[in-house]
């Protein structure tokens, strides 16, 4: 394990951005008296919460070792996650059968590819196959 | 009898043959991906939720705590096996499991852990048994001040305890209460933090952040993370185990039998964390500590039989308080009230079919599961083969049209999408998913509870403080939140002391 300062200022500062959002939000929505709560006091407390450890983090959290970098297999993380919005906006123009053999096919070609074992082009005439016959 | 009439009532909702084959589904899932490293039981469960919508209430909860229960028996297979901890709560197996498989006592090892597993469920469900409904009784005279103290209790100790940073999992908690307020305000019916889309109005869904965080976000994970080769298994050969190994770890068994339970039933303690310390007592009070992690069978008895117990005993907070005591638990608490049915003190009187039924369920579990475990190791190992690139695909593509049949709604699909890269950073930047998740679930009740309570007390705080159960509550939550500083300041002067010493 190594220490990547970068990274974990990084995560302290996505906290801290989101705390800051909560408390913006919540000041807007008003935080009413403690004896007649508003809709934004506890989101405003919860957010305090958030940006204090946030500002702690920043300050303390820089020699963590609990941080994994990023490496050439994180693009296939990003292509995986592509694949799937793709086939959450085709499952309502063409229906869930051919996006749901589109993403299978997808993930087994490029899970494939490290594994070493399926070549794509036996997976695209097992596709084809099970198309065409069923 | 008035207390066993529920008891045996309860029997007689499991032998209905559907719910015997719903127990038998879940102990099976449950040992199979307990086999397969990478997808724990909390992920498997996520994923499964939206099956259990159309699913009987008692059958859908007696499905979900056996794959929870059935994960920590498989999870020993590949340990002594491949010395790859199918989960976290088997992760100490692996130092003296896999030491005796080398030793060509992989089968004693499996037998032992299979034997002490079921002995530690066994005490831990009739534990359960006979202070559930004890606790329950007294929990129905809790009001809000009480419920808040005791999910604020919940949220900030499965954060600092669980593994990963204190200040992260804290971070991620409150993310989650944050998380938990989008959607109309239930006081003042004000929209809070919902982009004025009518998808948000109601508030996010749980099924479609358990399913993005849990399952989605490992399954992301785990795609960088597959290029080990698994190795051939060791042959297993006779399992049963001779009487002397019995003799031996005996008192491993008895002993972690009670760690799981009362470790169990504390928030944030839990299966993993019961077996690190059933496995450190052992090692301490043993005679020649140094045969641990050269295959000491007690190293296999006292953590494997103190997670099971510890799995059992978990559902202690959550079907008598509603507090759900870790991540997994508040999966169920989610499952449950996808049912319609709200976890609490008042489960056991008013919903006491699905209180007994569940809980005698874990009997017949147990014995399924000791049943299988033994004779079928060889089977279970078998799937260690399935190639992660056809398994992938497959829990995706489950997990994206599920979440679609709950609302048969695209959004919660992009929702899914959006949790689940969000797990996968969390676990990149090293914050714990569980925290979330759990806080999310109680975020609602917490909220609640303490503006009510800042109603009955006029606004004025400290109420929480001067009714005893919720002033003890929080004093219990302050030394333990304060604990870990007070070391650190006692163990300073005494580093400096031993400095000392070493120079004179």
């Amino acid at each position: 394990m190594t220490e990547r300062p970068l990274a974990q200022l990084g995560a302290a500062g996505v906290a801290g951005a989101i705390g800051v959002f909560g408390l913006v939000g919540s000041l807007a929505l008003g935080l009413g008296r403690l004896t007649a709560p508003g809709p934004g006091l506890w989101p405003f407390t919860v957010s305090v919460v958030i940006t204090v450890l946030a500002v702690v983090l920043a300050l303390t959290g820089r020699h963590g070792t609990d941080t994994e970098g990023f490496t050439r297999a994180s693009v296939q993380t990003a292509v995986a996650v592509l694949s799937l919005v793709v086939f959450a906006a085709l499952l309502p123009l063409i229906g869930f059968e051919i996006p749901s053999l589109l993403l299978v096919f997808v993930w087994m070609r490029f899970l494939a590819r490290s594994a070493g074992c399926h070549r794509w082009p036996s997976a695209l005439a097992r596709w084809l196959r099970s198309t065409c016959c069923s | 009898m008035d207390f066993f009439n529920p008891v045996i009532d309860g029997f007689g909702v499991v032998l209905q043959p559907t719910n015997l084959l719903y127990c038998l589904i879940g102990v099976v899932i449950g040992m199979l991906i307990g086999v397969l490293p990478g997808l724990g039981p909390a992920a498997t469960i996520a994923i499964l939720l939206p099956v259990t919508y159309g699913v009987e209430p008692v059958s859908a909860i007696i499905l979900l705590a056996g794959i929870f229960y059935g994960a920590q028996y498989g999870g020993t297979i590949t340990s002594v096996l491949l010395k790859l901890p199918g989960e976290a709560s088997s992760v100490v197996t692996v130092f003296d499991g896999y030491a005796l498989a080398k030793q060509g006592k992989a089968g004693t090892a499996l037998g032992i852990a299979a034997i002490g597993s079921f002995i530690g469920g066994t005490v831990s469900i009739i534990g359960l048994t006979l202070l559930a409904p004890v606790v329950a009784d007294v929990a129905l005279d809790f009001g809000p001040p009480e419920y808040a103290a005791l999910s604020l209790f919940g949220v900030l100790l499965v954060a600092t305890v669980g593994n990963g940073g204190r200040t992260k999992s804290v971070i991620a908690a409150g993310v989650g209460l944050l998380l938990a307020t989008v959607g109309r305000d239930t006081f003042t019916g004000a929209s809070r933090f919902t982009f004025d889309t009518l998808n948000l109005a109601d508030g996010i869904d749980f099924v479609p952040i358990a399913m993005g965080l849990f399952g989605l976000g490992e399954i992301l994970h785990n795609l960088e993370e597959r290029h080990r080769t698994v190795p051939a298994p060791a042959k297993v050969t006779n399992v049963w185990p001779s009487r002397a190994d019995l003799r031996q770890s005996s008192g491993a068994i008895g002993r972690g039998s009670v760690i799981g339970f009362v470790l169990g039933v504390l928030p944030g303690g839990g299966a993993t964390l019961s077996s690190l310390v059933a496995y450190a007592v052992e090692k301490r009070r043993a005679k020649h500590p140094e045969r641990f992690g050269q295959g000491a069978i007690e190293g296999v008895a006292a953590p494997e039989t103190a997670n099971n117990a510890a799995a059992t005993s978990s559902f202690i907070p959550l079907l008598t308080l509603g507090i759900p005591a870790n991540a997994t638990m508040a999966l169920m608490f989610g499952a449950l009230l996808i049912q319609g049915i709200p976890p609490g003190p008042q489960l056991v009187s008013e919903h006491p079919d699905l209180f007994w039924g569940v809980v005698n369920s874990m009997y017949i579990g147990n014995i399924l599961l000791l049943i299988m475990s033994i004779p079928m190791v060889g089977l279970f190992v078998k799937i260690l083969r399935v190639r992660p690139a056809i398994l992938a695909p497959i829990t995706v593509l489950i997990t994206l049209l599920g979440v679609y049949t709950v609302n048969n709604q695209v959004f919660d699909i992009f929702l899914v999408i959006v949790f689940g890269v969000l797990g996968y950073l969390m676990k990149k930047f090293g914050f714990e998913p569980g925290p979330l998740v759990l806080a999310f679930v109680l975020g609602s009740v917490l909220e609640t509870a303490i503006r009510q309570s800042l109603l009955i007390f006029g606004g004025n705080p400290a109420g929480f403080f001067t009714r005893p159960i919720s002033g003890t509550v929080l004093a219990v939550l302050i030394v333990v939140l304060a604990l870990p500083a007070i070391r650190l300041l006692a163990r300073r002067p005494k580093t400096a002391s031993s400095k000392d010493e070493e120079l004179v």
